[in-house]
């Protein structure tokens, strides 16, 4: 396994573990309302280069970058889907003149979760590309 | 990546290489021991500079190192 696909694995479990960590908080109800704290949880992400930085030899190369830019432009294809079905939605079910009312977390919350998502589909893009090149 | 059209011949290159590693070749052309098993594989094809590290490598021109199987319209 190469050390890109190390750091790809770490932040899918860094990003997983943020989601289930906040449907815990939102699932209790003591905990509800500060449940976009479990999104701390990503800061963790930033140690993602640090994954294999021991490794000798070539780390990144080539392949690795054109994996990347696949990777990244698949998780920008899911969240641009996903923004606008998620403005699309709100305006045929309510209609022009509709009103939404959200708590005043809902925006970080759809903000972490948009940044959550668009790790999740970078990470599970490259790992599958890795074992595919790796297994056929 | 890869769809047959072009294939290889690294691994015999490597073995009439004092039976060079895979990880040796790949410290040498500067890439990681897992594109050179794609690349053995077929299922990954290198960029052009890449190619020709490698065939420079090797010391033989590039066509001695791949070889492209598809009919080009003369």
């Amino acid at each position: 396994m190469c050390v890109q696909e190390r750091r790809a694995r770490f932040a899918l479990a860094v990003v997983l573990t943020a989601f289930v960590l906040y449907g815990v908080f939102t699932a209790i109800p003591a905990t509800r309302p500060g449940a976009t704290a479990a999104f701390a949880v990503l800061a963790l992400l930033a140690g993602e280069n640090l994954v294999g930085r021991r490794s000798t030899g070539t780390i990144i190369d080539e392949r690795d970058q054109q994996i990347g830019m696949v990777a990244l432009s698949a998780a920008f294809g899911v969240i641009w889907i996903l923004l606008i079905l998620g403005l699309m939605i709100p305006f045929y079910v309510l209609g022009p003149n509709g009103v939404l009312r959200v708590r005043t977390t809902a925006l970080s919350d759809v903000v972490f979760a948009a940044m959550g998502i668009v790790y999740i589909v970078r990470a599970l893009v490259m790992i599958v590309l890795y074992r595919k090149q790796a297994n056929g | 990546m890869a769809d047959g059209v072009l294939t290889n011949h690294i691994r015999r290159l490597r073995f009439d290489h004092d039976e060079m590693t895979q990880q040796e070749l790949a410290d040498k052309v500067r890439v990681t021991r897992q594109t050179i098993i794609a690349i053995e594989a077929g299922k990954y094809k290198p960029a052009l500079v890449l190619g020709m590290r490698i065939a420079k490598f090797f010391g033989v021109p590039v066509e001695d190192v791949f070889e492209l199987n598809d009919e080009v319209p003369a």
